[in-house]
């Protein structure tokens, strides 16, 4: 459930708490919502109407996880079923043995991308960021700047001149071009992880420094320490992003050995013409499973990181 | 006879020194600046080399590219001048793409950010279990787009789909077509838009709920009612956020690519009596956005010189919409801080 304001994580605080304890209960009665239910009376009104709305949000999952469990014939049944009548495996049995999708193989490699933004794509980031918010060089407004234009660029304006560099270095048919990136950082990433180091005193280091510590020490055991909980917030998203890309894949990954989850199931769509729309939606379900999985597991996190982010300029 | 000796007048030893803990200092601050160059450039040094190699290289040669005729393979790319740009402005495609584009722009911006606000108050309630309707409305934003656009296709199918099953039920007797008709193709895009509409709604939240208190109270003395309480203290101590979701929601708008592909390619596969037609650009090139067509020219038609043309033009736009966009918030958007 997402709770009310999880504390404001801004530039004067850098503490993400992990449960409501009295403390947040305190600063929601200060920075408490102006609509409150009104009368005892109305307040049925008001969950009708909440009801009214989260029914369109949830039906469409709901009819994506019963209608994998069709068979399939009931699946294309008009009218539509609305309950599955037989629960059943066949719609996943005929993408797992179908030569025509190897979900494994997809699974390996959507993996395989993940990891590579999420592990390497934020520890990069996070250094970068250390860069910005706690040397103070020359220049450094300047090229911090550059972060936000390639944030804000449409990735169209640079796309084709790195697809002729990609090629040029063999990378095509690899998952290299949608690996390697990575490692120059992720703007978003960056950006966030920077607002956060700029929220942790500048004394703290000048101690560190004073013992003796190079920034590369201080990096690592002074200022990470106290990152965790948003680093975990910008693995999560970038995770989400990673995980929904599908332009980059299809420019880039042109053999089906390295096709993506997504990518998957947009040729398995393109090439079989109108495919049997019971595998369709079983492999949409499995592609499904694995962000809504993160958010049931860490939305208290995820919703409190897209709070945070909302600052710009 | 001499002068007495008229020593130098002696520099009284503390200044001296002063001088010289001065002369160190600034060495030191020299010593400290160089350092910190240094360790910078270290730290930022991958954002660097991906800012040169992947960005401003690519940037100037799409550029480049823009005014020669190559096919991404044959070196050196062949000069054509304004050619491609000349093309640009008979091609009956650009003109599409462009007019699909901007409908999409002007109606899904300012559609996510009235639902996402309207949303955000309705659950900045704090009455019981207002956390799960919260969760409810966030959790459709962790559906991969690939994984929305096919569900709504399904959902919206015109052969049995759900949503005309119940308009039949409902007594009407001819159903839309939804995502297979021109005309409603973008309308009913917009709906998946919606429904994933959880981050704009959060950042509104999160606003919402920091607005003080007693502004409120201080209104209410005024003897503000709910409309001035909202116009006059919540809409300008929200204008960060809504700023920030403006930006955000152009940048999406503008590089919708994703929902617009699987669409058109799940919606003629799944009502497949709709036979073939499975174009990319959805049905009669209804749902063909700009980005959608500088994927067909890039990356089907390897036309890299026309496709960077097209490129050019759009980052023209978007870069000249960001800055008007960034200049204006100084004047509307109120930093509390």
């Amino acid at each position: 459930m997402i709770e009310d304001s999880t504390p404001e994580l801004s530039r004067q605080s850098v503490i993400v708490e992990d449960d409501s304890g009295t403390e947040q209960g305190k600063k929601n009665e200060l920075a408490g919502a102006p609509y409150r239910g009104g009368p005892a009376s109305h307040r049925w009104l008001i969950y009708l109407a909440l009801i009214g709305i989260a029914i369109p949000f949830l039906f469409p999952i709901y009819w994506l996880t019963t209608g994998a469990f069709k068979t399939p014939s009931t699946i294309v049944d008009v009218p539509p079923a609305w309950w599955p009548v037989h629960w059943v495996l066949t719609n996943f049995r005929v993408i797992f043995n179908s030569g025509a999708v190897d979900i494994p193989r997809y699974a390996w490699n959507t993996l395989l991308m993940c990891l590579a933004w999420v592990v390497a794509g934020t520890a990069v980031s996070a250094l970068i960021a250390y860069g910005f918010a706690r040397i103070e060089f020359l220049g450094r407004q300047v090229l911090f700047s550059t972060v936000i234009i390639v944030l804000i660029l449409p990735y169209w304006a640079t796309i084709a001149p790195q697809y002729v560099l990609f090629h040029s270095l063999g990378w095509l048919n690899s998952l290299a071009p949608v690996t390697a990136p990575a490692l120059t950082g992720v703007p978003f990433s960056i950006f966030l992880l920077r607002e956060f180091m700029r929220g942790i005193p500048l004394e703290v280091s000048e101690a560190a420094r004073l013992d003796g510590a190079n920034e590369m020490q201080i990096f690592l055991f002074v200022i990470l320490p106290q990152l965790t909980p948003v680093l975990i917030v910008t693995a999560l998203f970038q995770f989400a992003d990673t995980y929904n890309s599908f332009f980059l894949p299809l420019v880039y990954l042109t053999s089906p050995a390295n096709y993506t989850l997504s990518l998957g199931i947009y040729q398995f769509i393109q090439l079989h013409g109108a495919p049997d729309t019971g595998a369709m939606v079983a492999y949409t379900l499995l592609l499904s499973v694995p962000l809504l999985f993160v958010f049931v597991v860490a939305q208290k996190r995820l919703t409190s990181g897209v709070k945070i982010s909302g600052r710009l300029g | 006879m001499g002068l007495p000796a008229n020593p130098a007048k002696p520099v009284p030893p503390g200044k001296s020194g002063q001088l010289r803990a001065q002369l160190r200092e600034v060495r030191q601050k020299g010593s400290q600046a160089r350092r910190n160059l240094r360790n910078g450039l270290l730290f930022t040094a991958p954002w660097l080399v991906g800012l040169l190699v992947l960005q401003a290289y690519p940037l100037l040669a799409t550029v480049y590219y823009s005014f020669t005729n190559f096919d991404g393979l044959q070196f050196p790319p062949r000069w054509v001048g304004l050619t491609n740009y000349q093309n640009m402005i008979h091609d009956p495609y650009v003109k599409l793409a462009a007019s699909n584009t901007v409908w999409w722009v002007v109606t899904s911006v300012p559609l996510s950010l009235v639902v996402g606000l309207l949303l955000a108050l309705i659950l900045n309630q704090r009455i019981p279990v207002i956390g799960a309707f919260r969760s409810i409305v966030y959790v459709p934003s962790m559906v991969p787009l690939a994984g929305a656009a096919i569900i709504f296709a399904w959902i919206f199918n015109p052969a049995g789909g759900p949503v005309n099953a119940l308009l039949a039920a409902a007594g009407l007797t001819r159903q839309p077509n939804w995502f297979l008709d021109a005309n409603l193709s973008k309308p009913a895009l917009l709906l998946i838009t919606v429904w994933q509409i959880g981050p704009t709604m959060i950042i509104f939240l999160a606003a919402l709920q920091n607005v003080p208190k007693d502004l409120y109270e201080a209104c209410e003395l005024d003897g503000g009612g709910r409309w001035p309480k909202f116009t006059r203290v919540t809409l300008p101590l929200i204008t960060p956020a809504v700023f920030f979701n403006l930006v955000l929601n152009l940048i999406w708008a503008f590089s919708i690519f994703t929902q617009a592909m699987f669409i058109s390619a799940s919606s003629a596969s799944i009502s497949s009596a709709s036979g073939v037609g499975a174009a990319i650009g959805g049905q009669q090139n209804s749902l063909l956005f700009y980005g959608v067509y500088l994927y067909e020219v890039l990356f089907q038609d390897f036309d890299f010189g026309y496709g960077s043309a097209l490129a050019v033009a759009l980052t023209v736009v978007v870069a000249a919409i960001t800055v008007a966009l960034f200049r204006s918030a100084k004047r509307w958007v109120f930093y509390n801080d």
